[in-house]
């Protein structure tokens, strides 16, 4: 079971044959290319030092490209792509592209085993033309470990980088790779003809999907595949036949509708952040907090819910959102509520056969509040220990109506029922009674990233930092907003 | 010999010289990514790959083990267990019995029972899991108070002792008990432990391993392989970070590969992947520290009673001088006139613990700070109040517990530097106002003063070698025997030899460390890198230049004294020669234009049975203010600002010397208040990866980090062109960050019940110590 893969490698034509599917690209740039800049630090898509650019054709005749983690991305994956290692930076005279330089010039890099995946961090940075805010800097740095500098001088290369403005020189080699991939192209790649063998099926049409999922029910569906390929690459596991979801075009796409956002399954977190801005803009900050930005490059709303992990991140904005998922099947489509759509640790309604086409977040309503929140050991790119959202309606500065839904608390993603109910008609007074109905409702384990009394405590920590936020905007209520 | 810079004749310097900012020798190779580790060197004709086949019990008997089906599966070459070593099956750095592969009992969770070779990496590691073995579980010991207990520990208890503490707590006005709790630390260099072996003629091999004691790791092979030192070569170009892990540690990895290549006559190369790396090899002592002290009305210690623990794990490993150093800092700065400290290495069935930046001076200062801590809680002062009392200095209080003089403290000049340019009063004043209006996120300062000794406990240890070959194109060619990890040692060494023969340092290249080229070397470790390679490399320079000093004088005649050597010339009378030049001349003259170099550090003695000497040849200072916020309702926080004045002699490189600072400073913070080894009730490690195990990322260092290079501090002794070591002491002073969150603790609950603040000072932690989590 193998396939066929055309991509561009810093802008060369590359025809890879005879590729496992489960062959990462990581490994691919190291044993078969000897492209040996690009490191393994992890296996999990958490260290970032084998971080490349992911370039996908763009509509201006160049690419878009995004910082993605080789180590969990499956080669088969990047048919139709141009992927930018470290070893692609420098000009055709060898000068380094400012991203390295500056890493130099501000003393960047100490043992220098991260400095690859870095680079090519704010290479991606320069690419995406983003600026010089602190806030995004750390962003585009949350995937990237390094354990020597303390970061401050790679801050510091990443400011002057961008100071320095875009480069010019690599826009005109993207026109030129360009160039390069369409002939490709051309010839076939990212064409279905060129998977070849049965157990990687790479659909272009939802109704192709549903015959495909009808006959192959055990198929696992490969979205953003940060979860897939960390059991790929870490431990080893073979995932079994797989359907790509990266052609399907349709379930990527976002809507802006009458009643509300509808989230195609397929469409990355960062695609989405732009219109959970506009709605959501408490959902889009924990979404910023989700992953690194090498994740949430690749990695899907949708895949985050069918996980049905009792800590994904999106569940609770999402619950609390009052969200419905539409489930679609060869036999046709059914509107789930988000709530319903959890039933157990790791088990959801999807029927064999059936998948997520979208999630539709309603609206809220003129002067809802809604905020969330994530506990975890670290700011960025860690995994919730507690996570909750909630969303309030006032009347005469009392709470007339509440959606409350908590992560890490129980098996599932799930509301807060007695927490809901003892808001309900209560002021904004701060009230550690209140917050503690959460013993109420979830009885929480203890494991690593916290005990279930934290859990508890925390979680109704939270509580009263919701009644504190929405009583009164001028006390500080988190450490990060100093 | 002439150590001291020469100036130039005509004020040029040569380019990169000693006390010159410039860059890791390596920098350009790294943002590219043509700096090759050992993981990316060729592949040569039939290598194999090699994995770990490790223990899912802390403590048993192995009934069953059963490789059968590993040894026939695809691309399998070779399978060695305990009874297939060839030599001993023993890697102790310092002692004997500590097993490269377990062999009918396992004492800890991932600890190794065998090794598989195959073609690929994935061969080896499906290979792997086709092993069946069967265990009968025994008792185990998960911790330090079980251990202690239980009475196991895996080396004989210390005890240092100074004065008369009985006597002393008789007569003092005031007494308390304490204790203390650190976590221990996953170093997560980068680059996972890698080696590789390639088996030579009849017995000879080469090794190249990632390691920073090709030494220790030439010995161990030989242990493994009965084969002498001399048929061993081992080599490291660069390391992707260590921080000390990968001091005794790599001799595991190295020694498995080794092995693999005896047994199957093929190169082999075995590298951990994360999980396998954090699961078998040691990381820093987790600590429990107890005491009782008496102390007067001021807060001035006159008696401690105290016991250090720490947690070993399965065997000894460095355990001892790790312990050793922690009784040697729990002093820090203070003078304690009558001090008992009890040290114990408790054996528990865990993976061993080992080396980690600081050595147990963490450990010890933990212990230390709490002491203040404690008294000033007791006594309703400042931390700052009881330090001033208590800093060494004045008549009689000058002497360390060990009895060694500290005659070069640069403590109150930095203190005061650091309270004023980090506004201390003014902003303990504004921090005050801010808590009385924020009734959820509280604010905490702290200032952490340190004194660390510098030197290896061991006098033996101090002592280096380097080697220069001067060719006649006048490029250098420069060999010593410390490791590069990051740090820029090989950077600052050239630099040391740049500045000898006044040529600029892009003449100078620093090949690899080679156990071939300088032989009997100490670990690079207790952040005696340049002090001694440094030293050895002048030597070295010194031996050379002065022959070529001869021949320009002969060439020039004039006297040798008259001869100058300056950016880049060589000058006498009128006449200058290139310094390509005058090496053709040596040459062409047949004088030598090779020698090696050797240092040892004078003046230092220590006797490990009673704890005395004076085993640091001087010490280092540093001062950090912190200023934290914690969230009461989550426990959250956050390191604001930090101030650091640390003071590195006269700098050999200030921006190395700055990043070090930085980067251990923000790998102190990570210890401290975020990264957690959690190990379940079966004594598994749960945190065994980045994606459980969080260390520090960009957003998470001090919002405003100010540091800097206590200026015009010359080391008073004669080190390397009067600079002073700075890989580990710099790591420590993230104890103000610990302590400001105590202090943002104590802000809600009080001094006294803030020391209930447990380091990881997670979120949890905090709200525990709040009084909000049971």
């Amino acid at each position: 079971m193998t396939v066929t893969v055309r991509f561009l490698l810093n802008g060369k034509q590359r025809i890879a044959r005879a590729v496992e599917p489960t062959r990462t690209v990581l490994q691919h740039l190291r044993v078969h290319e000897r492209a040996l800049g690009t490191k393994e630090g992890c296996a999990e898509g958490d260290c970032g030092a084998c971080t490349v650019a992911l370039g996908r054709p763009n509509g201006e005749g160049g690419f878009d490209f995004r910082a993605v983690n080789s180590c969990i991305l499956l080669t088969a994956e990047i048919d139709g792509c141009a992927i930018t290692s470290v070893e692609g930076l420098a000009d055709a005279e060898d000068r380094p592209h400012p991203a390295q330089a500056k890493l130099v010039e501000h003393h960047g890099s100490q043992c220098g085993y991260c400095t690859p995946g870095i680079a090519m961090s704010l290479f991606a940075h320069e690419r995406e033309g983003r600026g010089g805010a602190l806030d995004d800097i750390h962003q585009t740095l949350s995937g990237n470990l390094c354990r020597c500098t303390g970061y401050r001088p790679i801050i510091d290369a990443a400011k002057d980088m961008v100071a320095c403005g875009r480069s010019v020189d690599f826009d005109a080699r993207e026109r030129q790779w360009r160039e390069a991939l369409d002939a490709l192209i051309a010839e076939g790649a990212g064409d279905k003809a060129q998977i070849d063998i049965a157990g990687y099926e790479v659909p272009t049409e939802l109704k192709d999907l549903d015959r495909l999922l009808a006959k192959h029910p055990e198929a696992r569906l490969l979205a953003g595949g940060t979860d897939l390929g960390v059991a790929v690459a870490k431990r080893a596991e073979n995932p079994g036949p797989l359907i790509s979801l990266s052609r399907l075009n349709a379930l990527k796409v976002i809507e802006e509708g009458e009643a509300g956002v509808v989230i195609g399954a397929g469409a990355t977190y960062e695609k989405a952040l732009p219109v959970l801005d506009r709605h959501f803009p408490a959902f889009a900050d924990i979404v910023r907090r989700i992953g690194s930005r090498q994740v949430r490059n690749l990695a899907t709303i949708g895949g985050n819910i069918c996980n049905a992990s009792p800590i994904g991140d999106s569940a609770p904005c999402l619950l609390a959102l009052n969200a419905e998922v539409v489930l679609r099947s060869v036999e046709g489509r059914r509107m789930v509520p988000l709530d319903k759509f959890f039933i157990a640790y790791r088990k959801t309604a999807l029927k064999p056969g059936e998948y997520l086409e979208a999630i539709h977040v309603p609206y809220m309503r003129e002067g809802d509040v809604f905020r969330a929140y994530k506990l975890s050991k670290r700011y960025d790119q860690d995994i919730s220990t507690v996570s909750a959202a909630f969303v309030l309606r006032m009347s005469d500065s009392k709470i007339a109506a509440a959606r409350a839904a908590f992560g890490g608390m129980a098996a599932t993603p799930a509301r807060a029922v007695a927490l809901e109910k003892a808001l309900v008609g209560a002021t904004l007074e701060r009230s550690a009674e209140l917050a503690a109905q959460l013993g109420r409702d979830f009885k929480p384990l203890s494991d690593f990233r916290g005990s279930a009394t934290y859990r508890l405590a925390a979680g109704s920590g939270l509580v009263e930092r919701l009644l504190a936020e929405v009583a009164n905007k001028d006390v500080p209520t988190e450490v990060w907003a100093l | 010999m002439n150590v001291i810079s020469t100036s130039s004749k005509d004020g040029l310097r040569a380019k990169g010289g000693v006390g010159q900012s410039i860059a890791h020798e390596s920098a350009n190779r790294h943002v590219r990514g043509s700096a090759i580790y050992v993981d990316d060197m060729p592949e040569t004709e039939g290598l194999l790959h090699a994995w770990v086949i490790l223990s899912d019990r802390a403590h048993a008997k192995i009934t069953t083990l059963d490789l059968s089906a590993v040894k026939v599966a695809p691309g399998v070459v070779c399978v060695c267990t305990a009874d297939d070593i060839p030599g001993a099956n023993d890697v102790a750095p310092i002692l004997s019995n500590e097993p490269l592969l377990a062999k009918n009992v396992v004492e800890y969770w991932g600890q190794a029972i065998s090794i598989i070779a195959a073609e690929t990496e994935a061969q080896a590691r499906a290979a792997a899991s086709l092993a069946v073995i069967e265990y009968e579980n025994l008792p185990a010991l998960l911790t330090i108070d079980a251990a202690l207990e239980a009475k196991s520990l895996v080396i004989k208890p210390m005890v240092m002792v100074r004065g008369d503490v009985d006597g002393a707590f008789a007569r003092v006005g005031h007494m308390l008990e304490g204790e203390v709790r650190a976590g221990g630390q996953d170093h997560f260099y980068l680059e996972t432990h890698v080696a590789q072996a390639e088996p030579a003629e009849e017995d000879e091999m080469r090794v190249i391993s990632s390691t920073q004691h090709p030494s220790e790791v030439q010995h161990i092979v030989c242990r493994l392989l009965g084969a002498p030192y001399a048929a061993i070569t081992v080599e490291v170009r660069r390391m992707g970070g260590g921080f000390g892990g990968k001091e005794s540690q790599a001799s595991q990895i190295a020694g498995m590969a080794a092995v693999l290549a005896r047994l199957s006559r093929r190169p082999v190369r075995l590298r951990l992947s994360r999980d396998v790396d954090m699961m078998m090899t040691g990381k820093r002592h987790d600590v429990l520290g107890r005491f009782k002290l008496g102390f007067d009305d001021t807060g001035r210690i006159e008696a401690a009673d105290i016991v250090i623990a720490i947690r070993a794990g399965n065997v000894p490993d460095l355990s001892g001088p790790v312990l050793q150093r922690a009784l040697c800092h729990v002093d820090n700065a203070y003078y304690l006139p009558n001090v008992r400290v009890n040290g114990y290495a408790c054996k528990t069935h865990t993976v061993s613990n080992t080396a980690f930046r600081g050595f147990g001076g963490p450990q010890g200062m933990v212990v230390a700070e709490a002491m203040i801590a404690h008294v000033a809680a007791k006594l309703g002062k400042t931390l700052d109040e009881v330090r001033a009392v208590n800093y060494y200095g004045g008549e009689g209080r000058d002497t360390t517990p060990y009895g060694q003089r500290v005659t070069d403290n640069n403590m109150p000049r930095i203190l005061k530097e650091v309270e004023e340019s980090a506004s201390i009063a003014a902003r303990r004043e504004a921090n005050a106002a801010f808590n009385a209006s924020s009734p959820i996120v509280k604010k905490g300062l702290a200032l952490f003063p340190l004194k660390f000794g510098i030197s290896f406990n061991m006098p033996t240890l101090n002592q280096a070698g380097a080697l220069i070959h001067v060719y006649t194109d006048g490029s250098v060619h420069l060999n010593q025997g410390g490791t590069e990890m990051g740090q820029g040692l090989y950077l600052k060494v050239a630099q040391v030899v740049a500045e000898s023969f006044q040529i600029d340092i892009e003449h100078v290249r620093v090949s690899s460390t080679r156990t071939d080229k300088v032989p009997n070397t100490s670990a690079t470790a207790a952040s005696a890198g340049s002090d001694l390679n440094g030293m050895a490399a002048l030597a070295a320079a010194e031996t050379i230049k002065a022959r070529m000093r001869d021949v320009a004088a002969a060439k020039f005649g004039v006297a040798v004294d008259e001869v100058i050597f300056a950016n880049g010339r060589i000058y006498g009378g009128q006449k200058s020669l290139s310094f390509a030049e005058l090496a053709k001349c040596c040459w062409l003259e047949r004088v030598s234009l090779s020698a090696a170099g050797f240092y040892k550090t004078p003046d230092i003695h220590f006797d490990a049975e009673t704890c005395t000497g004076e085993p640091f040849y001087y010490f280092t200072y540093g001062v950090c203010a912190a200023e934290a916020a914690i969230d009461t309702l989550t426990g959250e926080n956050r390191i604001l600002r930090a101030d650091i004045i640390e003071d590195v002699g006269a700098s050999l490189n200030p921006v190395i010397d700055i990043g070090q600072i930085e980067g251990a400073f923000i790998q102190g913070m990570g210890w401290l208040t975020m990264e957690e080894l959690w190990w379940d009730k079966d004594g598994r490690l749960k945190t065994h990866a980045p994606s459980t195990y969080k260390i520090p990322t960009s957003r998470d260092i001090p919002v405003d980090f100010r540091v800097k290079l206590l200026g015009d501090a010359p080391n008073a002794k004669p080190t390397i062109f009067r600079s002073k070591a700075i890989g580990e002491p710099p790591f420590m002073l993230a104890l103000a960050c610990f302590l400001a969150l105590q202090d943002a603790v104590a802000s809600v609950v009080g001094a006294e019940k803030a020391l209930r603040l447990e380091a990881p000072a997670t979120p949890e932690a905090i709200l525990r110590a709040l009084g909000r989590v049971e």
